[in-house]
């Protein structure tokens, strides 16, 4: 079992998936319409509108998954039922992913998709749960960051991927060695394709298209 | 026992960290303010090359403290277990870098141990230090390689943040403590690399 196949487990509604991947159409054409844009924008610099569009829209892909993060943690720390060690690894990974947050969202303007809505399910107040899935994510941050950062076309943006990229690394070890498992299991990390990526995020049903308000009926997607 | 040249040890080292957090806000402010491409030599097989050549020496240096570690050092639990691991990382980096290199490698360096593994806490400051640099290292270089050997560094360059993490948890320090992590020079690499005196001759 590949720590990635831990996020697996929370595979529970098989409906939310299908809304999460009719989000995902609407929205990848959000991103190459908002793309189109840039390039016409930048049409006589220097960039080609091709890598200035493939930019945004890996960005506003690695958007939304610092999202799921730090929408996560922030619901664990406001839950308060993690302590100790645990706790502090919320409070402190927490705060990273928001940044991570808000300087993409910087970097995206306009370009940005909207915030999804969140549903944790409760996972968030379950200290055993809660470890589990942070160790997922991390592990697929890190997998995600390093299959994105080499098709990046700007320098500056790759710099920030890059820096980003090694602080998931580090979640990754902090979180795993408080799961007690080996923080470095390998010796070379593997890069995750998007659409696998999107699978396994969408098997978690933890990205819904608005918060849930009414019994175990599929959200409707109404943006 | 401690005695003075620990002491400045652990100056040299919070020095190294300290410095690595003052180049962390460089980052920040690229993540808000995205500038023009700088005027560093665009990406290229002859400097693919040479940063590879700059990655091997980190990596045996790393490979050369943790063998010495362990057979040196009475390492128990989760000490003993992380030197273990992480040596047959850097093993495997190091024999990855050379196959890429082509017989191009140079030879190993000459490295000068007796202090960083003269117990335990030198150990385990000089391990934290030794790793956040290589991290910063890998970091500082990947907008300088080209897009396919870039894929094939940050398999590795993942790992060392992953041990970075590990080592600092170890040492009792935050495993992540900024936000963003610092893109250091190579400049700045090989002056941090003097200031822990792992290499023969290093001051």
């Amino acid at each position: 079992m590949t720590p990635l196949d831990r996020l697996l487990p929370f595979d529970r509604d098989g409906a939310l998936a299908e809304t999460f991947t009719r989000l995902q159409l609407l929205r990848g054409t959000a991103a190459v319409l908002g793309g189109a844009a840039v390039g016409a924008a930048l049409a006589a610099g220097s960039a080609s509108a091709a890598s200035a569009a493939g930019d945004i829209a890996i960005l506003d892909y690695a958007l939304t998954l610092e999202e799921l993060q730090a929408a996560f943690y922030s619901e664990a720390e406001h839950a308060g039922a993690l302590d100790g060690a645990l706790a502090r690894q919320a409070t402190v990974v927490g705060a990273h992913e928001r940044a991570h947050v808000v300087a993409l969202r910087r970097v995206l303007g306009g370009h940005a998709s909207a915030r999804p809505a969140f549903d944790f399910r409760g996972v968030t107040e379950r200290p055993e749960q809660f470890r589990e899935t942070a160790v997922a994510f991390e592990d697929l941050a890190v997998a995600v960051y390093k299959h994105e950062a080499p098709r990046i076309a700007s320098r500056e943006y790759l710099a920030a991927a890059i820096a980003i990229h090694s602080v998931e690394a580090r979640h990754a070890a902090w979180i795993r060695r408080l799961a007690g498992i080996l923080p470095a299991a390998h010796a070379f990390d593997e890069p995750l394709a998007r659409a696998r990526a999107m699978e396994l995020v969408s098997s978690t049903g933890f990205i819904v298209a608005r918060a849930r308000t009414e019994g175990r009926s599929a959200p409707r997607f109404t943006g | 026992m401690r005695d003075l040249s620990a002491g400045t040890r652990g100056d040299l080292l919070r020095g190294v960290a300290t410095g690595a957090a003052a180049a962390g806000g460089v980052a920040v402010a690229l993540l808000g303010m995205p500038r023009p491409a700088t005027s560093a030599p665009a990406p290229s097989a002859q400097q693919d090359r040479e940063i590879l050549q700059l990655a091997l020496l980190l990596e045996r240096v790393q490979a050369g403290f943790y063998a010495e570690a362990l057979a040196r050092l009475p390492l128990r639990g989760e000490l003993r277990q992380f030197a273990r691991v992480v040596h047959g990382h850097e093993q495997a980096h190091v024999a990855a870098i050379e196959a890429a290199l082509r017989g191009a490698a140079g030879p190993a360096p000459a490295l000068d141990l007796a202090q960083a593994t003269a117990d335990l806490d030198s150990f385990r400051a000089t391990a934290a230090a030794l790793e956040d640099l290589v991290v910063g290292a890998y970091n500082g270089q990947a907008t300088n390689l080209t897009p396919a050997t870039l894929s094939e560094v940050a398999r590795i360059a993942s790992v060392e943040s992953r041990h970075a993490g590990w080592a600092r948890a170890i040492a009792g320090e935050l495993p992540a403590p900024d936000a963003v992590d610092p893109l250091p020079d190579e400049q700045e690499v090989r002056d941090q690399l003097d200031a822990l005196g792992l290499l023969k001759g290093s001051p």
